[in-house]
């Protein structure tokens, strides 16, 4: 290498492109001598070969956990959820004539192999279908009560759960199907609750302990109840099975683009149209504020400011870079929402609209300094040349300038365009996180980021969700690493081109 | 760009006109700059105006009480610091490193730089939550179950939230920021210094630990700076590899989760049970973390200039 370098020297000398490396071709020699040098000089490259490792490690291992959604065949998650061993349990259970003390060694040993996370699963679960419930029951208005089972708004699940609250919780949810005088209506559902967690759970063998939990519950419950609990778990287990079809199939490639999000329910669905347009929606607004805003500010700081506005804005900027998202996310949050639904008076103090403009309080300091860069990088022979022809000031800016500047701004908007894509912090906390699609930009919205940042937290690891959140991750990464090649490869070089005028 | 110029405007009555547009165009674009410092001041001001109340000792050194909204930050801020500490550790050196190697072994033209320069570019441009879902995936999930299987014996130790993989994480996040500080430093070195120790003997390796480093550190000094201002701020990342809801207590194992202030103002504004009783304690916090990531920046700015200076 360093031989080639020594010819390309002495036929091509531009020596402000060349580093010191080129020069010290001789010390090749001297580098052989000395083993421990070249050692330590190895491990340099190869350390800063991480890098690159790290680009191949995030998409390796953010892909690895997405990829079981593709590849467990639906007719084997069918038939694991089908023996179900916790159904049959269940079943046991609350028929008092049939307990044997085979089934309580069995239990015994499921009992060995719970871990405490169950409890927690139950939690959440039982959570997810109260919900449902509400919504079975007001029938109507789905798209409000449905959407949103993990909204910002409602206190997420407390991350221990102590087993007795478990039990009560059950057993106050139980107790409901007693009390009910609309029995057709609430039973349905909360039993469904009962059958549904342990086939969950099952998935990663974590059954026993909530269903240790459930037997006194269950029990507590007077024997109308449990009858009618029984005559009916027959019918939800065929009913389950038609249902774990569809579970199976919800991450088949067709049923991600459906337009419904609702990833904790019995029959999941895991639509991500809406979260796409929620994330065009909000990336669209910052660009459409935050893209003028940027480039005409650069314009002004690299040709029109005096010396001491420059000074002023420069540094500012720099300073509105350096601004956490989340404190651009709180702000959004606490003042701004007021401010603009006092001001603009529309319905929803959350939306995409809110997220928009404080997305583009993140963008604005990329498209200036990119963009910024890329007018002060044209050549002055342009700028000299257009003076020189007579043209004002303001033609030698928008005429001259900033057309020989384009493929730099363009760079600008493409990778602001990137930022806003994927910005979590901001989008979690100011666009009310429902995911719609409707194309009105005064209603919440969900993003694909604060998707992830939302329900990565109360997700069971291992589960469609947990692999479908991940997918979302390798997309978010896939997408950046687009608009990055593109300004790398493509932006880069028209620029080059141009400003050289070749 | 030759029909750029198409109207001639040399002409006395054109004078004028060409005066008033010149003023229009200044006016509009010094207008967006402007509005642009008018949105910065309107943050900073509102922020600082709704967190002067609390801002006490007694705040930045109590922990929070009664569901977090009563008390202080200090575990919040106690964790940021060692967070921040354990993800320069990592990123500090293997940044420095990366960037020696750009600026001093590879010559600009070589494939394996360019390798290395794209993804230093694209690794700045990956989204905050993906470096989240990395970390969950590879610090926790692969690297730390696999320790826990092999050490352990399966018993939950390594993988899990904690610490150091949430360092990890926001190390590699902040890698670029220190890869781009170090080699501008670098290249700030007079070549002549180089050139004076080779001269004398020297190796390139000698040259680089007792000319080039030492003649860097200010920029060295300045990527940790930003770094750790970056790593302050960003909440993405470690919202599942080891922040915590709340602890009573600080950290004092890598295993331990840990209070973020950033991770805190999130919870505080969007997932606490009693969000409208704890605004000012939002505030008051996120003011803390202003001046925080302020001060750092500012040190990092003053730092760079010095350099600039002295070369």
């Amino acid at each position: 290498m360093n031989e080639n370098d020594k010819t390309q020297e002495t036929t091509k000398p531009d020596e402000h492109r060349r580093t010191v490396a080129s020069k010290w071709g001789p010390l090749t020699a001297n580098r052989k001598s000395r083993p421990f040098t070249a050692v330590i000089e190895f491990g340099i490259k190869a350390l800063a070969f991480s890098c690159f490792a790290a680009i191949i490690l995030i998409f390796v291992f953010v892909f690895r956990e997405a990829w079981p959604m593709f590849t467990s065949h639906p007719e084997n998650r069918t038939a694991v959820d089908t023996s179900s061993a916790a159904v049959l349990a269940l079943a046991r259970e609350l028929s008092p004539n049939t307990t044997s003390p085979g089934t309580a060694s069995e239990k015994a040993d499921i009992a060995s192999k719970a871990k405490f996370k169950a409890a927690t699963k139950v939690e959440t679960k039982t959570d997810a279908s109260g919900k449902q419930v509400k919504v079975t029951k007001e029938g109507g208005n789905v798209e409000q009560e449905v959407y949103d089972p993990l909204a910002d708004d409602t206190p997420a699940p407390p991350k221990k759960e102590e087993p007795a609250k478990v039990e009560k919780k059950i057993a106050t949810t139980t107790s409901k199907v007693d009390s009910a005088s609309t029995k057709k209506v609430k039973s349905e559902p909360s039993t469904k609750i009962v059958a549904a967690t342990p086939a969950k759970a099952k998935r990663s063998d974590t059954v026993a302990k909530p269903l240790a939990q459930l037997t006194p519950a269950v029990e507590a419950v007077d024997s109308a109840a449990l009858r009618q609990a029984r005559k009916q778990i027959d019918s939800l287990r065929t009913k389950e099975l038609s249902e774990n079809y569809d579970r199976a199939h919800a991450t088949d490639i067709p049923h991600l683009a459906q337009l419904t999000w609702q990833p904790v329910s019995t029959v999941p669905k895991f639509g991500l149209t809406p979260l796409f347009i929620g994330t065009l929606k909000v990336t669209l607004i910052s660009i459409l504020f935050g893209g003028p805003l940027g480039i005409l500010a650069a314009l002004f700081t690299s040709t029109f400011a005096p010396k001491w506005s420059r000074e002023l804005i420069k540094p500012a900027i720099e300073l509105l870079a350096g601004f956490p998202s989340v404190v651009i996310g709180f702000f959004a949050l606490i003042v701004m929402a007021t401010v603009f639904q006092n001001f603009f008076d529309y319905q929803y103090r959350l939306n995409s609209f809110l997220g928009g403009i404080a997305m583009s309080f993140a963008v604005i300091p990329i498209i200036f300094t990119i963009s910024e860069d890329a007018l002060v990088a044209v050549p002055h022979s342009l700028k000299e040349a257009s003076d020189a022809l007579g043209a004002a000031k303001w033609q030698t800016a928008f005429r001259v300038v900033l057309p020989a500047a384009i493929p730099g701004v363009f760079a600008a908007l493409v990778l602001g365009f990137g930022r806003a894509f994927g910005e979590t912090m901001i989008a979690l906390m100011a666009t009310g996180n429902a995911p719609l699609s409707s194309a009105n930009f005064l209603e919440p919205v969900r993003t694909f980021a604060a998707t992830i940042g939302a329900e990565m937290a109360e997700v069971v690891f291992g589960d469609q969700h947990y692999n479908v959140l991940f997918f979302i991750g390798s997309l978010l990464f896939i997408f950046t690493f687009s608009m990055n090649c593109f300004v790398e490869f493509w932006v880069r070089k028209r620029l080059i081109r141009r400003i050289q005028g070749k | 760009m030759t029909n750029a110029i198409s109207t001639p405007t040399f002409l006395p009555s054109a004078k004028g006109r060409r005066g008033a547009a010149d003023k229009l165009a200044a006016t509009l674009t010094g207008a967006a700059a402007f509005f642009i410092l008018a949105i910065i001041a309107i943050v900073i001001v509102s922020i600082f105006n709704g967190g002067k109340e609390h801002f006490t000792w007694e705040f930045l050194t109590q922990a929070p009480e009664e569901g977090m909204t009563k008390g202080g930050i200090f575990p919040a801020i106690i964790g940021t610091v060692y967070m921040t500490l354990l993800m320069s550790i990592m990123a500090v050196p293997l940044g420095t490193i990366t960037a020696i190697y750009l600026s001093e072994y590879a010559s600009p033209d070589s494939i394996f730089a360019r390798i290395i320069r794209f993804a230093v570019n694209t690794l700045a441009s990956v989204p905050a939550i993906v470096f989240g879902l990395f970390g969950l995936g590879f610090f926790v999930q692969f690297i730390g179950k696999g320790i826990d299987g092999a050490l352990f014996g399966g018993h939950l130790t390594w993988g899990q939230p904690n610490i150091l993989w949430a360092s990890m994480t926001m190390g590699f996040l902040t890698l670029p920021v220190v890869i781009v500080s170090v080699e501008e430093a670098i290249r700030n070195v007079p070549r002549e210094n180089r050139e004076a120790s080779i001269a004398l003997g020297a190796t390139r390796l000698q040259t680089i630990w007792k000319i080039v480093l030492p003649g860097s550190i200010s920029g060295i000094l300045t990527g940790m700076i930003l770094a750790v201002s970056r790593g302050a701020g960003e909440v993405a990342p470690i919202l599942f590899t080891g922040a915590a809801f709340f602890l009573p207590h600080t950290p004092h194992a890598l295993t331990d989760q840990f209070m973020h202030l950033g991770y805190h103002i999130y919870v505080l504004a969007t997932q606490s049970a009693n969000v409208d009783k704890t605004i000012p304690l939002q505030y008051t916090t996120t003011m803390v973390l202003l001046i925080l990531t302020f001060m750092l920046n500012l040190s990092a700015v003053l730092v760079r200039s010095r350099l600039r200076r002295n070369n």
